[in-house]
Order: C-alpha cells, then structure tokens, then sequence
C-alpha cells in the first residue's frame, strides 16, 4: 500500500524546476549556460555546428533570427538551401547552388579563368586575362549565357580590321578559322600551315618573325599556297651594304627583291641555300 | 621496549611540548612566523594576511637575513629571498579584527516558495529575442557593404595593362522605422588605362551600375508588401530589374501573391529607359515542415508577364521554380520558363518557345557520400544584343555536370567530377571529367591540400590538372595557392600548354574591415619549350579590394 502511494505521489508530482520552459524559450531546458553567459544575454554563443550547418564566413555574424525568423523554437526546421535565404540575382541561371562560385567569407566572386576550362570555351591565352565583360556584357540580368564559343563570332570586327592592308585577311581568301593560323595570346605570330612549303618560317633563320616583316603590299596574297607572290619585303630587314658585300663574288647580284627570289627558292630540300652554280668561286 | 628509549622518548615528548609552549608564548607575546618550505629563490611561509604580512613588506629573520613578501592569502604567503625550513621571523603587529556583523534568520521555506512561483511565472524580454513587425524567414539586421578596388589585366606584347579602380556598396535591409527598409546596389567604375581594341562600352571610361536602390516593406506577419524604386523584384523567378514597383498581399508565414511593373532598364549600361517596360504577376510560397516529415522544406515561385526589352523585344513569359528538401538526403530543384514573341501584341503570339529548363539535384545516401548533378537547357531567349562587334550571339546551349564526392574519414575527400556543354547553334561540345583529392585537414585546422586532373574531350580537347593550397589563420587571415597545368589542343596550330598560378589572400583587418588580394598568371608556351622564350606569351590578372561591413 506505502508503495502504491509513493507511486501516485511521484505520478502527480510536479515537474522539477529544473525542467521549466524559460519564457521566450519553447521546448528548450534551462541550461542558460549552454548559449547564455554572466556577462549578459547577449552575446550569444552556441556552437552551431553540431546542428549539421556549420557557421562560416559572414554567417557567424548573423543574428540568430536572420535564419531563424521570429520562431523562439531553435529546434524548428530551418530550410539550409542558399536560396530560402539569399535572392538570386542571377535571375535563375545557375540553379540553387551557390557555392559552385561564392563561398560564405563574401559574395565576391571564387570562379576564374581557371574554373572557365569548365564550360564551353576554355580561357586560354590571352581570354584569361581580359574583364568578363569584354565577352558577357549584359550587366542588368548578371547572366553569362553566351554561348558563342566560336571564335569568329568574337572576333568578325578584327577580322575586317586587316581590310585594305597588307594582310587584307578577306582579299587573300583567308578563313574564318581564325585559331587554323592565330595563337590565343595575340593576333601577332601567326602561323600559316601552308608557308613552309614555299618559306620555311616553322624553324630556320626566319623563324618567329611576323607576316607584316615582309608581306608589305596589298598584292602580298594575290596567290595564296602558290609560292608566286614574289612580293616579300627581303630588304627591309637585309641591307644593302650588307647583302652587296657578301654577295661580291656573286655574278648578277642586283639588291632588290625581286633579284632574291631568282637565286633564293626554297624547297624543304635544300632550304634557302643557292645553286651552286650561280655563285663565282 | 627497554628502559632507555623509552627515557629518550619521554624527553622528547617533553623537548616538543616545551618548545611548542616557548612558540605560542612568543606567538602570543612577541609573535613569530616561520619559513614551512625553501626554493633556492622562493620561501613558503606559514603566516599569512591574517597575520599582519603584506605583498612587498620586508621580514628580517630572527637569526639572519631577511626576504620581500611576494603574494599573500589569508593563512599563507610566499617570500622572495634565501633560507632555510624552520626559519623563524617576527610577525608585525595584526590588523584589527573585523566587526562581527549578525546574519539575518534564513527566510522562512514558505516565502522562499512563493518568490520562486512569482520569478517563474513572470515575463520578461529577452534583450536581443524582442518580437518586432518585420519578422520572419528574410527577417534581419541592416547591414552595409562598401568597398573600394582595382584590378589590373595585363598581357606580354599587348599595348600595356588594362586597369581599373571601382567603388562598390550595398546597403541591405536598413530600417528607416515604420517597417520601411532601404536596399541599394551599387558600383562605380573608372578605367584609368585601357587599349584597343575594348568592345564592352569603349566611349564610356566611367561607369556607374546601380541594381537596386528600392524602399521596401514587408513584414512577416503579413499583410500588405510593396518595393519601390530600382526594384529588384522580391523573389519572382526570371524578372529582370525593373524601375517600378512591386506590391503584393504576403500571408503568414511568407506566402505572397502581387503585381509588379516598371520601366525596364538598358541591358548593357543599365540606364533608366521608358521605352522598354514589363508588366506582370508573381506568386511566392515557402514553407518548412517537421524535422521528421518526409518533405522538410519547399518552395515554389511563380511569374506570368508581358515583357518588352531591348535584347528580347516583346514577349509574353512565364515561368516556375520548385525547390524541395526531401528527407535530409535529398534535395531537389526544378525552373522553367517558357516565352512567346509578341512583337504584333499580345493578339498573335509567336509559337511558345520553351526558353529555359534547368534541373538540380543533391543527394546523400550516406552521411559520408555525396551525389550532385544538374542540367540546363538555355533557349534562345538571352542573346546578347550589343555584343562585340554589335553582334547577336548567344543562344541555345545545352549544359550538364554529375559529381561524386567520398568522404572516408573526416580529413580525406576523394571527388569525381564530370560535365558537359553543347553550343546548339556551332554545334560545338565539350565534356571534361576528372578525379580529385583533398586532403582537407592536412594542416589541422589550419588547412589542406587538394590535387586534382582532368580529362577534356570535344571541339578544344585537352587536359589540365592543379595543384592547390589551402592555409587559413581561423577568422584572420586565409591564403589559398594553386599551380595550373593546362593543355588544349585545336586552339591554335599547334598544342597549346599552359603553366598558372594563382593566388588568393583575404586578411581580416578588424571585426569589420577585410582586405582581398586574387592574382593569377599564366605562361602560354604556344608551341615552345622554354617557358618564358621570345614565341611564348605571359597574361597576369590581379585584384585587390578593401572592404568594410558595417
């Protein structure tokens, strides 16, 4: 009997201070410590990241209720997604995660040149190095949906900048494969696939120096791929003085151009070496 | 026991009593102390406070020396000098005893019970925790953002380095009372050097982009919502700024159903133009669930509208957006938008064109795996108007990516990440994937390394790979270095390698001040072997801004 009593006394006991829900405070046990400090209600310290949602960056700065609105329930659900917080100014086009870009330290941008490899156009040369907006220039939508990832489409005005000069890239039948024979750091040192066959430029005493070093006249690619422009600017960096001094013993030597070629054909075989012949010994 | 030790015992039994009594009657007389224990430098004494000693206070020993009262407690204290064990001094005279104050009888068990019933029943607020109109899941702080900048491209045999300075500041959710709040966007921009050729506004060396510069209110007990201004319009999927406003009747608990309309402004300089506008309606619902339901969190957002911009003319759109958190190992997110032209108005509409399509998903089999993946499909709807050369590019494109990330133990992450990237107008297609490992406690907390490949496949073929360091100072300062090799082929006539390096430095100045400095440098071997040889190229991109949060 004794034993049923003590039973129904601790039945209908009251629930021990300790376990009083502190006003503003649902569902939450009185260990005030656990947040709350001496030195006042606030600051707050609570170590957020046993909740699975670790704060970092700018999030450690937060108020509480930013995230958790007016609810006084910590224990509520809050959505973690970057989105039920944070509007997308990006109206939509790169979906819910945020983090492929911005990390929590600051809006600020994380995606580079290097992260650029990853899309459809790679940022190599000289597109590494240039503002985003020379490329995607909408800057109300801040979208950078612009697939064009062929050259020409970029680069049509460059293109018609070597109309009625010397390289009038549409007047010697040059494509628009504007990387057949351009390199992604710049226009200059190009490569024509084709002119080895007519002049080594590839390697040799002629490599590295720039179409503009010989091909001086519009005529320059009346023929192109047939080796016959015989147009080639050797004076321009061979000088006179020079070339007559060397070319003392050499029967006929006119300095000129055109005189050059009559001597200095190149095939792959023999290069840019005369005819024995043709020179007095 | 013999007769002897016992006589010895005895007298010194005697010896100790006599001697004690001699100490308390010079306790009592003349008052003495001694040293209890000695450290070469330190004694240890066994008289304290109590006993009149006094931190600095100069005891002379009764034989010789002396030492200087270091700390001193109520019964003890230490003393700095030379002696021994056993040590006697004189103790100074005593202080006064303290008046001996009588404590009030215990408060009888039957009041202490009735304050404690009026202490628990009371209501008070919580200094930070206080209800205000306003609240909800977007409720917070006023805060702004300012920051100045600049930035440096430069590239060798180039016509010298581009460079700008900027001013940046963002004021977000302010209160002006009432429940009114301020937002403003904003940057100014000064090109100190640029060069031919420059497509992206070449005539315009100072620009000034303002996003937002809205008054708003909407509070999160709902009722009445509006923004007005430089609008960027409160969670309607797709709509573009807009200078207007926004108003709409907000529910509680955030659902929220409204119009919106303004003056669109120009897409490139983002200057006020009256001769594009949009005119629409928008839903919003949001809601979170129980912990341990199925469904934990959704959200869902819906926009119908006549637009009529300079990149798109005149159009009908609409579009949707579906955001749910299933369980905690799934999470899911699905926008549509969907558009007809309208240049003849909104009597004979263009064929609906399905403009976007875009599908994301995360989910969590297991605590230590992770599984991502996403597809977009970008109709025709964004080309870009004033594009280099005034051309209309952009376009349909196509895009996808899947990601596998394994964390075994807490400090090791193996990923694999692939994706996939179709230009439906040049039909032009790259697909890259590749491993990577972190180690991402390698320095403990104060950082880790990853290194990673990959394999690239379509119409740029090629393969990079990196190496990258992570070394952060917890909430001061954190130094990320990373070196590139990349390789890309049918780019140029000849294989293209690539060696960077780049680097990213952000210093917390103060609790609201950061600065930020990003390099990155590349070498382009174009066809040598030499890395900074007389064919090769060098590009270089800095950045460096100072910040503040206030």
């Amino acid at each position: 009997m004794s034993l049923l009593l003590v039973a129904l006394a601790l039945v209908a006991a009251p629930p021990p201070p300790s376990r009083m829900q502190p006003p503003g405070h649902i569902a939450v046990e009185t260990r005030c410590e656990a947040c709350h400090s001496p030195a006042g209600w606030t600051p707050v310290s609570f170590d957020h990241s046993r909740t699975g949602f670790p704060l970092e960056g700018r999030h450690v700065s937060a108020s509480c209720r930013a995230c958790h609105g007016s609810s006084t329930d910590f224990r509520a659900p809050v959505p973690t997604s970057c989105g039920a917080c944070h509007q997308d100014v990006h109206t939509g086009e790169f979906g819910n995660r945020c983090a492929s870009c911005h990390d929590p330290s600051s809006w600020a941008t994380q995606f580079g040149p290097d992260a650029h490899r990853f899309t459809n156009f790679p940022l190599t040369g000289r597109h590494a190095a240039i503002p985003c907006e020379e490329c995607h220039q909408n800057q109300r939508d801040r979208r950078f949906t612009r697939a064009a990832a062929d050259c020409f489409a970029c680069h049509q005005t460059d293109y018609a900048r070597t109309a009625g000069t010397s390289l009038d890239h549409a007047r010697a039948g040059f494509g628009i494969d504007c990387k057949s024979c351009h390199f992604p750091t710049r226009f200059k040192g190009a490569r024509f696939a084709g002119h080895d066959a007519c002049f080594q430029l590839s390697a040799g005493p002629h490599a590295g120096i720039g179409c503009l070093d010989c091909h001086t006249t519009l005529t320059s690619f009346a023929t192109p791929g047939t080796c016959s422009t015989n147009t080639a600017d050797c004076m321009r960096c061979h000088a006179c003085s020079h070339e007559t001094q060397t070319h003392a013993r050499v029967a006929g030597f006119q300095c000129s151009n055109r005189k050059c070629y009559e001597c200095h054909t190149f095939t792959p075989a023999t290069g840019l070496r005369p005819p024995a012949a043709r020179v007095n010994r | 026991m013999s007769a002897t030790p016992r006589i010895a015992g005895a007298l010194l039994a005697a010896g100790l009593v006599a001697g004690a009594g001699a100490r308390g009657e010079a306790r009592s007389q003349g008052r003495v102390g001694s040293v209890l224990y000695a450290t070469t430098t330190r004694l240890y004494l066994d008289a304290g406070s109590r006993d009149g000693l006094a931190p600095g206070q100069v005891l002379h020993f009764q034989r010789s020396g002396s030492c200087r009262v270091e700390q001193v407690s109520e019964t003890r204290a230490t003393c700095l000098g030379a002696g021994g064990a056993g040590v006697t001094f004189p103790l100074p005279e005593p202080p006064p005893p303290r008046p001996v104050v009588r404590l009030p009888p215990p408060t009888r068990p039957a009041v202490l019970e009735q304050r404690r019933s009026v202490l628990a029943s009371a209501s008070y607020p919580h200094v930070d925790y206080r209800e205000a109109a306003g609240g909800g899941l977007e409720a917070r702080r006023g805060s702004i953002d300012a920051g100045i900048g600049h930035t440096t491209w430069w590239v060798s045999g180039g016509r010298g380095a581009w460079n700008q300075e900027r001013a940046d500041a963002g004021i977000r959710g302010a209160s002006l009372g009432a429940g009114f709040t301020l937002d403003l966007d904003l940057s100014a921009r000064r090109w100190s050097r640029r060069s031919d050729p420059i497509s992206f506004r070449p005539d315009d060396p100072t620009q000034l982009y303002v996003w937002e510069a809205s008054i708003s209110r909407r509070s999160g007990d709902g009722g009445p919502a509006f923004s007005i201004g430089r609008v960027r319009p409160y969670r309607v999927p797709g709509q573009v700024i807009l200078d207007g406003a926004q108003a709409g009747w907000r529910l509680e608990g955030g659902s929220e159903a409204g119009v919106f309309g303004g003056a669109v402004p120009n897409s490139v300089t983002l200057a006020p133009s009256f001769d594009h506008g949009t005119l629409g309606a928008y839903w919003i619902g949001q809601r979170v669930f129980e912990a341990d339901s199925t469904v934990r969190f959704l959200r869902h957002e819906a926009r119908i509208a006549f637009v009529n911009t300079d990149d798109l003319g005149k159009r009908v759109e609409g579009e949707a957006l579906l955001e749910a958190r299933i369980t905690r190992r799934l999470d899911a997110a699905v926008n549509v938008r969907a558009g007809a032209g309208a240049a003849h108005g909104l009597g004979s509409l263009d064929t609906i064109r399905l403009d976007a399509v875009r599908l994301d998903l995360t989910a969590r089999p297991f605590d230590s795996l992770s599984l991502s993946g996403s597809f977009r499909h970008e109709g025709g709807s964004v080309p870009e108007l004033d594009g280099p050369g005034h051309l209309l590019l952009g376009g349909e494109a196509r895009h996808a990516d899947a990601s596998a990330a394994w964390v075994p133990i807490e400090a090791l992450r193996f990923s694999v990440l692939s994706g996939l990237s179709t230009d439906l107008v040049t039909q032009k297609t790259r697909r890259w994937i590749g491993p990577e490992v972190a180690l991402t406690r390698l320095f403990g907390d104060r950082g880790g390394v990853s290194l990673g490949y990959f394999q690239e496949d379509g119409w740029a073929p090629g393969r990079s790979a990196w190496f990258q360091v992570l070394a952060r100072s917890q909430g001061v300062l954190q130094i990320l270095a990373r070196v590139s090799w990349f390789q890309t082929s049918q780019i140029a006539p000849v294989d293209l390698d690539e060696l960077g390096v780049s680097t990213s430095i952000q210093a917390q100045l103060g609790p609201r001040v950061a600065f930020r400095l990003s390099a990155m440098a590349r070498t382009v071997l174009n066809g040598q072997r030499s890395l900074f040889g007389p064919a090769t190229g060098q590009v270089m991109l800095a950045d460096a801004e100072l910040a503040g949060t206030f």
